[in-house]
């Protein structure tokens, strides 16, 4: 009986411990919200390469596209907090798509935030052959004739679509946006002359402005982008900060801390492996190592400038 | 470089052993994934995709190429032999290839799938090299107003596939349209009919529907009639292959269905599904025998499984000449390429000649070894109908179910699955086709999507839509091909009833 009782006892300390080392048991799953191919499937997919090493069991990207990326991150957040599965979400899911629909995730405190990866800030492009030089130049002909120029967005609500709405503000200027759900449709109306102008991401347009057919006007950043150095910046137009895009890693709320500890760790040995910073050089974005409390802050930070945003807007969804 | 020492060129890249055997691997994943139903080369190329992070670019994407192009030649084959599509873009494949299954005539109605996937893919080749940025720039005159147009005019004729009662069409194409405002609205993120759910958010998907409306529903049928033993023969091999009327009357739907493929293919959207539709229609309208198709006409096997393939390599010029991507599919091959380093965009072909003519290359070489390894296997395939029936169906649904959840790894899509499952059995009891609702749901949301972008560019004004000329051009065509049949027959009618009067008047 003893002997029974002391094996228990034994067995009782050992166990949290042994669960501890021993993670990861199983294989990782880490679900993206759109579809493959996407800027967040590639990010995530050059990183589960590098990841493999502290993931032994295997690595499984599963793609859940739907509802602009939200409905992955609310999948994420009622999933089993026990580090096997997390996400790579886009800040607009974060902190815009929760403000406009109700979704199972408010704010910063229903998940955590294990770390950033990468960040970039969109860009406004006109056509290589389009009349204005300058952003000035395409501020005075909106103001010329107003909402007679039309800029394509990736869509109402979109972190691109923001960048727009202060530039209109902050220039008081007026355009007409015309929502595309993507790149892939709103950089052939660009180039075929059905709008004037389009708000895109710098890794899109690169190729584009390479090839002389696009030419960037202006930077939705502080400092101006080291590939398209004659683009003014936020800094240049006299603005206050802007919010770009951030892609973390977040897992449900209450993974353990060491679990989460581990995760970080492999992500942030991920980071620097050549393939990821190779796949990331071609998209000409920044590799953005930021965790913990200052990446809760930042989150949180981002959260609050939203709601200003989208209530001058009109778009907070009404409780 | 030009066009035929560019293509010159390419074979050396294409047919070096690492890049012949790249594309072996492509092409036979393709078939095989177009084979199974409802597991389609987007799946296919996502899951290959870490694989080719460490390979040459050039081989990395006639890798992924050939699976894209691969399943539309697997596509025709559960459509022809068990009436399942194996893919979304042979839904239309099923209505004559099944019926030319029932006659015996399954052999010729793979052979010629598998020659018209060829042709198309070869002729797609030869479009890609001769006039790639030409029809680049050609397809950016397209705006949102334009694609509204097309979906419309596409919607008024393609909503009556094969014939039938005009009002069962219409419930048909209602449906589809209603389902196709499901979900979060791209334009505005909005929810719409999700009735609180954050599942239904994602929409109700194609591919799920259609794998319910005819894989489900065609297993249900066969549960329903009990086992039966096979109900073909053993068939001789002389019977696999296409009899020479047979081969005349696919020449020219062959030919045809490639260029109506190849141009949809220019278009963004699921062209590939759009392409068979088309090319479906179009044999039926200018046939002189329509009452033939739904009854096992070649013709309808011949020119939509041209149409999917061509549609395949028209979606490459905008990937290639241009760095955009179009479909899903084509995203894929952009991501592979851009983790293995290379921004495809206007400067590719000058850039990195090996990738741009490599690719090009491999695809004409692609499309050979699948002819090869696909007639072959005809016969192989053909004797999978020797499988106990049971066996088969249980088969079929296992695939379906797989399928469906293996597209957004979603319990939502499995349900839209059964539900639709049981309308088509519905259906088919009712003897209503169901395809005018597959229309409507690919239609719908384009439809929509691309009337709200035309609106916002016009400012709401709705009439400067008709000003511009493609746009009025496309509606009074669709207007045009649907108003003269029956005027025709109106006015045949009035002279048929004419004449006697005439004749009996003095």
């Amino acid at each position: 009986m003893l002997r029974i009782i002391a094996i228990v006892l034994l067995l009782l300390a050992a166990t949290p411990r042994q669960a501890a080392a021993q993670y990861p048991e199983r294989p990782l799953t880490i679900l993206t919200g759109y579809p493959a191919g996407g800027m967040v499937d590639i990010v995530s997919r050059a990183l589960a390469e590098g990841l493999k090493k502290k993931f032994p069991k295997g690595i499984a990207i599963v793609t859940r596209p739907g509802a602009g990326g939200s409905l992955a991150v609310a999948e994420l957040v009622q999933a089993k907090p026990d580090g096997y599965t997390i996400i790579l979400a886009p800040l607009s899911t974060l902190v815009i798509h929760p403000q406009l629909n109700d979704l199972p995730y408010k704010t910063p405190d229903d998940y955590e935030a294990i770390i950033n990866v990468v960040s970039f800030y969109s860009l406004f492009v006109v056509r290589e052959d389009a009349p204005w030089k300058t952003v000035q130049e395409f501020i005075a002909a909106g103001k010329a004739s107003p909402g007679k120029l039309r800029v394509g967005t990736p869509g109402i609500g979109t972190a691109s679509h923001l960048n727009l709405e202060e530039l209109q503000r902050q220039a008081g200027v007026s355009y007409t946006n015309v929502p595309f759900s993507g790149w892939g449709e709103s950089s052939p109306a660009l180039l075929g002359g059905h709008i004037e102008g389009l708000v895109a991401q710098p890794g899109e347009v690169k190729p584009l402005v390479e090839g002389k057919k696009m030419r960037v006007l202006m930077v939705f950043q502080a400092k101006r982008h080291p590939a398209y150095p004659d683009a003014a910046s936020t800094a240049d137009m006299g603005w206050g900060p802007v919010s770009g895009v951030l892609f973390v890693f977040v897992a449900p709320k209450g993974t353990p801390g060491p679990v989460q500890k581990y995760i970080h760790d492999a992500v942030k040995a991920a980071m620097e492996e050549p393939l990821f910073v190779n796949a990331i050089k071609q998209r000409v974005i920044d590799i953005d190592y930021r965790a913990g409390d200052q990446l809760r802050a930042d989150l949180w930070k981002e959260y609050k400038y939203h709601t200003e945003i989208l209530t001058r807007l009109g778009m907070v969804k009404k409780k | 470089m030009g066009p035929l020492e560019g293509l010159l060129y390419g074979f050396s890249v294409a047919l070096t052993p690492t890049n012949l055997f790249a594309c072996f691997i492509g092409v036979l994943v393709g078939t095989i994934v177009g084979i199974l139903p409802g597991i389609g080369p987007v799946g296919a190329m996502a899951l290959l995709l870490p694989s080719t992070f460490t390979l040459q670019p050039a081989t990395a994407l006639i890798m992924l190429a050939g699976i894209y192009y691969g399943a539309m030649y697997g596509g025709s084959t559960t459509s022809i032999l068990v009436n399942v599509p194996g893919e979304a873009a042979s839904v239309v494949t099923a209505i004559d290839g099944y019926q030319m299954t029932k006659k015996g005539r399954a052999g010729a109605a793979l052979a010629v799938a598998a020659v018209g996937s060829f042709v198309a893919g070869s002729l797609g080749v030869v479009g890609i090299v001769l006039a790639s940025s030409w029809l680049a720039d050609q397809a950016l005159r397209f705006g949102p107003p334009e694609y509204f147009a097309m979906a419309v005019a596409g919607l008024l004729l393609l909503s009556r596939l094969s014939g039938g009662s005009l009002m069962h069409a219409f419930v048909m194409v209602a449906i589809g349209l209603a389902l196709g405002t499901v979900g979060m609205d791209s334009i505005s993120a909005v929810r719409r009919f999700t009735f609180g759910s954050t599942q239904l958010s994602q929409g109700v998907e194609l591919v799920p529907v259609i794998m319910g409306l005819y894989g489900v529903a065609e297993v249900m049928l066969i549960a329903e009639a009990g086992i039966k033993k096979a109900h073909i023969a053993t068939v001789r091999l002389r019977e696999l292959l296409p009899t020479r009327t047979e081969w005349k009357q696919s020449g020219w739907p062959i030919a045809r269905g490639s260029a109506v493929g190849f141009l949809t293919g220019l278009i963004p959207g699921p062209t590939t599904v759009l392409a068979t539709f088309i090319s479906y229609t179009l044999e039926r309208k200018i046939s002189r025998t329509p009452e033939r198709f739904g009854q096992g006409a070649i013709e309808g096997v011949a020119g939509p499984e041209a149409a999917n393939n061509g549609a395949t390599a028209g979606a490459m010029v905008p990937l290639l000449s241009l760095g955009i991507p179009f479909s899903p599919a084509t995203a894929i091959l952009l991501g592979a390429l851009i983790i293995t380093g290379i921004q495809p965009g206007p400067l590719l072909i000058s850039q990195r000649p090996e990738v741009f003519w490599g690719v090009v290359a491999s695809m004409y070489v692609g499309n050979f070894i699948l002819l090869i390894l696909n007639l072959p296997l005809v016969g192989l395939f053909v004797s999978v109908l020797r499988m106990p029936q049971h066996v088969l169906a249980t088969l079929v649904l296992l695939l379906c179910l797989l399928g469906a959840y293996s597209l957004n790894n979603s319990q939502l899509d499995l349900w839209v699955l059964v539900v639709f499952g049981i309308f088509g059995y519905g259906l088919r009891k009712l003897v209503i086709d169901p395809s005018p609702l597959i229309v409507a749901l690919v239609l719908g949301p384009l439809m929509e999507k691309t009337l709200r972008q035309a609106l916002f560019m016009e400012r709401g004004n709705v009439l400067a839509l008709a000003g511009r000329p493609l746009t009025a051009t496309l509606l009074l065509l669709g207007a045009a091909v649907l108003v003269t049949p029956p005027l025709v027959r109106l006015l045949r009618g009035q002279r048929a009833a004419g004449t006697p009067m005439s004749t009996t008047a003095p």
